[in-house]
């Protein structure tokens, strides 16, 4: 069975993603030792580059916009990103782990996923790096009466029929997105692969939780994009929380939503 | 700013600093702790690990069921490896807690 990690990066004027995503790969081979298979419908090094699959796709046609943050600064632009359930179909992979471009990883502990007998594995819950963020009580429900949360920053899924039937209602999910944010009382205009995936794996599960999927072996930490990004060095990451506290971690997995800080990193770092 | 109230205060934000990181500390260590066999997932603690040794001393076998991290039963074939490989990792993960907790101590919450 081919195992390996499946990347989306579609950029605008503001987040170069194929540069993240370039960044991303170098470190899940140093710490997963798995080939990167990115999917893109922008220009790439070809010269080089850390992946060992390139996708070539159209550029999506969409004029959903996002504001991007870098601690108090705020660019709005086009966001791009309406073609994650066609990982099903574009994988080269027979057992693959999709994720964000900004999420960074620093231990192997996502092998584990390639012992689990699961066809698909996700996160419920996100942690942020400052224990006493209000941002994680925010984050557990799409909405405040609906229903858990799950975090498509990082998933892990095997084709079965299963996965097959998950990854076509995402597609239908976002394709009648204005219907299904009011059913599910989701107040945010924007498609989001978070709530799309949620709901699809309610619908799987015939409207109800149960037992399926089951947790990522790795906890999903974050900090947000009104976090300031410091440095990396030596797999050593440090923040500056909003609140003015200090963070560093070294060899935990983290998902850095301040994607313009990050990259300001990434420049540094080359 | 009245000289020792600011000193007041950046100790409590020091202090601050050193519980977040030993907070991050410790949840790596439990992260590190999941163990998988027989496609099944185990978060190793010392229940676990004792439950193994009761398993091989007292019942002399070593075959059992056990309960998953999502309480699926598991047949374990072989308790003696099984055990083994987790309280090999048990220990690995806890020494390198020891050695950063210390580190932590020492830098007392500078970043």
């Amino acid at each position: 069975m081919s195992k390996g990690v499946l990347l989306f990066a579609h950029n605008n004027s503001t987040v170069d993603y194929v540069k993240q995503a370039d960044f991303c790969a170098a470190q899940i081979k140093k710490h997963l030792n798995l080939p990167v298979c990115l999917i893109t419908s922008d220009k790439f090094n070809e010269d080089k580059n850390n992946f060992n699959h390139v996708i070539v796709v159209p550029k999506e046609s969409t004029s959903q916009t996002k504001s991007y943050h870098d601690g108090n600064q705020r660019h709005k632009d086009i966001w791009s990103n309406h073609s994650r359930y066609t990982a099903y179909t574009l994988t080269p992979y027979d057992e693959t782990i999709v994720m964000d471009t900004d999420f960074i990883v620093a231990n192997n502990n996502l092998n584990k996923v390639f012992e689990s007998n699961e066809d698909f594995l996700i996160n419920y819950k996100a942690q942020h790096i400052d224990f006493d963020s209000r941002y994680t009580e925010e984050m557990k429900y799409v909405s405040d009466t609906g229903i858990e949360m799950c975090w498509a920053t990082v998933f892990y899924f095997k084709k079965t029929e299963r996965t097959k039937i998950l990854f076509e209602l995402i597609n239908h999910i976002k394709n009648q997105w204005d219907f299904y944010r009011f059913k599910y009382q989701i107040t945010h205009p924007n498609f989001r692969n978070d709530f799309a995936f949620a709901i699809a794996i309610h619908m799987i599960n015939d409207f109800e939780k149960t037992a399926w999927p089951k947790q990522l072996p790795s906890k999903l930490f974050y900090v947000t994009d009104r976090d300031g990004v410091d440095s990396f060095q030596d797999n050593k990451w440090t923040f500056t929380f909003e609140s003015g506290l200090k963070a560093q971690i070294k060899g935990i997995n983290i998902h850095i939503m301040n994607k313009i800080g990050l990259n300001k990193i990434i420049d540094q770092y080359e | 700013m009245d000289e020792s109230l600011s000193k007041s205060l950046e100790h409590a934000q020091r202090l601050k600093t050193f519980n977040n990181q030993l907070r991050l500390l410790k949840e790596k260590c439990l992260e590190n702790n999941i163990y998988y066999t027989e496609g099944h997932q185990f978060t190793i603690n010392l229940n676990l690990i004792n439950h193994c040794l009761t398993l091989i001393n007292v019942k002399q076998t070593n075959e059992a069921v056990f309960l998953d991290d999502y309480n699926i039963p598991v047949k374990i074939q072989d308790i003696k490896t099984f055990h083994n490989d987790i309280i090999d990792l048990y220990q690995q993960n806890l020494n390198q807690y020891f050695v950063e907790y210390n580190q932590l101590v020492k830098d007392k919450g500078e970043i």
